[in-house]
């Protein structure tokens, strides 16, 4: 049984009365927007993006999406269909030439980038394919550090960062710089930064790319448990067959274009 | 608070290149704490004049006052050195021209039993090694009243004819007839400041006769020398040329737009006559004594190491004082205009912006440092951008994370600036406690040493915060501009 978070309602409500009359038909909902769970937390509206190399190339080529809160969504397409892209314009990581996303309430557009920094800071968490994790901190230095920059006291922080440890089952290895974890490990490590200010959308760009297939597993059976437990929304760029049988969303890619927009029935 | 957490572990991080930028620091705060002793200069030709005029770029003199005082059994010391002088007269040195004062107030004087007067081989022997003094040689003044005993005081001066030629060029300060040559010496021949004349005293034509009275000096039996001025013995000069001496021009403004100047001069009433008539003077009214110096004049080789020759004749000249002509003209300009003005209104005097002059003197010490000091850091600032650019991917996952452009700048500056103060904290201690140990077997109070190296201490922290600042923030801005968008790059 899915448990929804609260953070989902209270989106709900925000994004409603956020966009009355502000959109126009910009903001009507998308090819997907009329689902059951009322407002979605995260919205795209014609959403481009394009790269100028010689010749102009879409690597996101207008996106209608609509993703709702606790959704599990799992993107996939060929290598240089713009998965990256889109999940760096989703977590504000970049800015799209053309479009809108809106995020639990919020317009990226009106957003100027300490703006952005605070709403990733607050409302997003990233996992990486290459770990990414500070490497003279340790892994509770790691999990720690977007807390502090939400200026958090210590002591909070460190609690928090142990609870999280715990999740993901390194509490033993709190100590331990990112060389001394293995791969596996380190990306635990990643996912509980990524958890830590408790985001409403956790965005995973090919999490598990850099890793054998038996820890694989064990990141998806984290990232099942806390999409269930938690509710959080989790959207991962991934060819991995383990995030196939979590995903109740898919959306599946090709040049730019969601090619494949499957919502599927709640297991 | 995360950024100094950052910045402090990313120092320690890599400590090979902070080391560097360390050292570099180090050793600009080591030059900056010791640049209180290290060399300061003047420009070459500042203060030709007044330099010209007294014949020396240092002046040395024998005072090393001993006090006496009653002893403890009531009775007076034997030996009271010291004597009060009020005659300017008496005063065969240069110092009442640079502090008037003394002229109204007087000035100690060593008391019989103590030498007056200076082994002028001795001291030539002394400074024989010596890099920084060029020449040395004595200063003849007599006491002397023109026109008569109870005339006006007109110190007879005896001049080098050779160095006036050739070092101070004083033929390019005449107004009227010429300067002295070598083929005066022994000729009664005198030179006088024609500036004298708007002080409202006589200055003798070029062609007439100067006719200068001077005391008689007897030797007490110790060997004390003083001046007996009811025994006047009268001296005739001929007149052969009158020289002024500018020093600085005076520049004020005159509303609406205009502006006006005034050209100052050093005078002086002394009679300059030539070294060697001078010698024969003396030994008419002294009995026929040689010449026995109060005063002598150094030549230094560069005017720009002028302290460091000040070291040198310090270590050589113990029992002796010497000045700079430089440092007593700065010092007397300092406490208002030491050259008499005459147009000048009295409200602009007082004001050293409207003194344009070619004698500003030049500190060259503090100019080293802050070579030195933007050599350092620039050090640090290279270090920092080739170690922050080695972190753009780590950046781009703070940014990611949710560190603002601020943020980061912070973390940036923060990082240069314990690396710079570090270094600038090991330089600092490295010369203080020499210093500090210098000062307490001076006997220099506790309190005063405390405030001395506080007010060093902040002198040093803040010119090394400042340059970390300006220097940091080239690579803190290109750090900034990072996106979060680097962490998704190298896929
Ligand atoms: N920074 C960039 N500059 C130029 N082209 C880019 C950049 N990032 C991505 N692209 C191009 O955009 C397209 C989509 O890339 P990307 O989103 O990384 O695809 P995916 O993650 O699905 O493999 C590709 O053709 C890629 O070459
Ligand atoms: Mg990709």
């Amino acid at each position: 049984m899915r448990k929804r978070g609260r953070t989902a309602d209270e989106v709900g409500a925000r994004v409603g009365a956020g966009t009355a009359g502000a959109g126009g038909d910009l903001f009507a909902p998308g090819p997907n927007g009329d689902d059951a769970y009322g407002e979605p937390i995260l919205r795209t509206v014609r959403l481009n993006k394009a790269f100028f190399m010689g010749e102009t190339i879409y690597a996101v080529n207008d996106v209608n999406l609509a993703i709702e809160g606790g959704e599990f969504v799992l993107i996939t397409g060929p290598s240089g269909s713009g998965k990256s892209t889109l999940l760096s314009l989703l977590g504000g990581l970049d800015r799209p030439i053309s479009g809108e996303v809106i995020l639990d309430g919020r317009r990226y557009s009106r957003l100027n980038e300490n703006g952005l920094a605070a709403l990733r800071r607050q409302k997003v968490g990233f996992v990486f394919q290459f770990f990414n994790l500070i490497p003279h901190l340790t892994a509770r230095g790691n999990v720690m550090l977007p807390m502090r920059f939400a200026g958090r006291s210590a002591r909070e922080v460190g609690e928090r960062a142990d609870e999280l440890l715990a999740l993901v089952g390194l509490t033993d290895r709190a100590g331990h710089r990112p060389s001394q974890l293995s791969g596996g490990e380190q990306q635990r490590v990643a996912i509980a930064r990524a958890l830590v200010n408790k985001p409403a959308v956790v965005l995973a760009d090919e999490p598990t790319g850099n890793l054998d297939s038996k820890t694989r597993e064990g990141i998806g059976e984290i990232f099942g448990r806390l999409n269930r437990e938690t509710g959080q929304t989790f959207i991962v760029v991934s060819h991995d067959e383990t995030f196939n049988g979590l995903a109740d969303h898919v959306l599946h890619m090709v040049d730019g274009w969601i090619e494949r927009n499957e919502v599927r029935s709640r297991h | 608070m995360t950024f100094f957490r950052l910045a402090f572990t990313n120092v320690a991080r890599n400590l090979g290149r902070s080391v560097l930028s360390v050292i570099a620091m180090a050793v600009a705060a080591f030059v900056m704490t010791s640049s209180s002793s290290v060399a300061q200069g003047y420009p070459r030709d500042s203060f030709l004049a007044q330099r010209a005029f007294i014949g020396g770029d240092i002046i040395v003199y024998p005072d090393q006052y001993r006090l006496g005082g009653p002893t403890a059994s009531g009775a007076g010391p034997a030996d009271d050195r010291l004597t009060y002088a009020r005659t300017a007269a008496d005063a065969l040195n240069d110092l009442p021209d640079f502090h008037p004062e003394l002229r109204d107030e007087g000035y100690v004087r060593r008391g019989p039993a103590l030498p007056n007067v200076i082994d002028l081989r001795q001291v030539q022997q002394r400074l024989w090694d010596e890099k920084a003094v060029k020449l040395i040689y004595p200063y003849y003044a007599l006491p002397g009243f023109a026109g008569g005993p109870g005339g006006q005081s007109s110190p007879l001066r005896g001049r080098n004819t050779l160095l006036d030629q050739s070092v101070w060029h004083l033929y390019d300060y005449v107004t009227a007839g010429r300067y002295l040559t070598s083929a005066d010496d022994g000729e009664f021949v005198a030179v006088v400041d024609a500036r004298q004349a708007k002080e409202g005293r006589d200055v003798p034509p070029v062609g007439t006769s100067i006719e200068v009275s001077v005391p008689a000096v007897r030797h007490d039996p110790d060997g004390t020398r003083w001046f007996d001025y009811s025994a006047m013995k009268s001296f005739r000069f001929k007149v052969i040329g009158q020289i002024a001496l500018p020093t600085r021009l005076l520049a004020w403004p005159t509303p609406p737009n205009g502006s006006a100047s005034e050209q100052l001069y050093w005078s002086t009433p002394q009679v300059f006559i030539p070294a060697a008539t001078f010698e024969q003077v003396y030994r008419e009214v002294s009995g026929g004594n040689p010449y026995e110096f109060e005063q002598l004049m150094v030549i230094v080789e560069d005017q720009s190491f002028i302290r460091q020759a000040m070291t040198e004749l310090r270590r050589a000249l113990p029992e002796y004082t010497a000045v700079t002509v430089a440092d007593q003209v700065t010092m007397a300009e300092a406490r208002g205009l030491p050259e008499k003005v005459y147009q000048a209104p009295p409200q602009v005097r007082g004001d050293p912006s409207l003194r344009a002059q070619v004698g500003v003197p030049m500190d060259l010490g503090p100019a080293m440092t802050l070579l030195l000091y933007l050599i350092a850091a620039m050090i640090v600032a290279a270090n920092m951008v080739l170690l922050v650019t080695s972190r753009r991917q780590e950046i781009g996952v703070l940014r990611a994370v949710g560190a603002k452009g601020r943020d980061v700048v912070l973390m940036i500056l923060t990082e240069t600036a314990a690396l710079s103060l570090g270094g600038a904290l090991i330089g600092f201690t490295l010369v203080r406690f020499a210093a500090t140990w210098n000062l307490l077997s001076n006997r220099v109070g506790l309190a005063r040493v405390g405030l001395l190296t506080l007010t060093d201490l902040g002198r040093v922290v803040g010119v090394t915060l400042a340059m970390a600042v300006v220097f940091g923030l080239f690579p803190a801005f290109r750090m900034a501009r990072v996106s979060a968008m680097e962490v998704l790059r190298n896929e």
